[in-house]
């Protein structure tokens, strides 16, 4: 049970994640100085959770995802119809995120060590970063989908 | 460009990490290409941390500091300003994300 439960933090810290950075390109896009501290938290809120994803993303990829036992979601994916919801889906996927990994690290640099309201460019770049972890986000959890859906195509015999 | 450069706003860790976010999303597909293509590079990598892709994203994330650090060294804010920061994220983005894309994208037809 425990590795199923395990599962959910990983999705739920990335909805969060999303959410968190929606929230900074908001509050960018309405900077003045009486909201700089609610940018702030947003930032650092959105990198603590797509790091929390990773975390528990990652390790649950590399212990139960990708082992090489017969009933390990890779395998079982491989041996079904759907071969390229791990071969393409999650290896793109995994690779991606890195990306939003270093997006996550750029945001709150530029949050914190710069005044947001006084300089639209500075403002405009603050929105950019946090609709592209946006719009990331929301294609890997597309792909964490077809993902799944591969799994049952396999379990389903391809019906 | 001149008010920039009178805007203290702006700050170089900013850019710094802006122009490694492109280098390294680059450098992120390449490596891919690279261990995928080469069996001796990815057994290596494995070796170090006992799966690929944790020491993949353990190179990456570091190169990612490392470059932004050194960017930060130097006097880049006088000639990237902020606007400039935001087409290399994008332009960082949509090559980072064709370049691991494409690469796989062949196992679509499989």
């Amino acid at each position: 049970m425990w590795k199923e439960l395990m599962t959910m933090p990983h999705v739920i810290f990335g909805v969060f994640g999303i959410l968190f950075a929606l929230w900074v390109a908001v509050e960018a896009a309405n900077s003045s100085e009486a909201n700089q501290r609610r940018l702030k938290l947003a930032s650092i809120g959105t990198t603590l959770f797509l790091w929390l994803t990773y975390l528990i993303g990652g390790w649950w990829y590399v212990v139960y995802y990708g082992a090489a036992v017969s009933n390990s979601d890779k395998s079982i994916i491989l041996a079904g119809p759907w071969k390229w919801s791990h071969s393409f889906f999650m290896e793109t996927k995994e690779h991606i995120f890195f990306m939003m990994l270093f997006l996550s690290i750029l945001l709150p640099i530029v949050t914190f060590r710069n005044q947001i309201f006084k300089d639209t460019k500075v403002r405009n770049l603050t929105i950019v970063i946090a609709l592209t972890i946006v719009v990331l986000g929301l294609g890997m959890e597309g792909f964490g989908a077809m993902i799944s859906k591969g799994i049952k195509m396999s379990l389903m015999g391809g019906k | 460009m001149e008010k920039r450069l009178e805007n203290q706003a702006w700050d170089k860790f900013s850019v710094g990490f802006g122009l490694s976010f492109l280098i390294t999303s680059i450098f992120n597909g390449l490596l891919i290409i690279a261990k995928e293509s080469y069996d001796p590079l990815k057994s290596w990598m494995k070796s170090l941390s006992g799966h690929h892709w944790i020491t993949h994203g353990i190179f990456v994330i570091v190169l990612f500091i490392v470059l932004g650090y050194i960017f930060s060294r130097t006097d880049i804010d006088k000639k990237i300003d902020a606007d400039k920061v935001s087409f290399l994220v994008i332009v960082g983005t949509i090559l980072g994300g064709l370049i691991i894309a494409g690469f796989f994208f062949k196992h679509l037809f499989e």
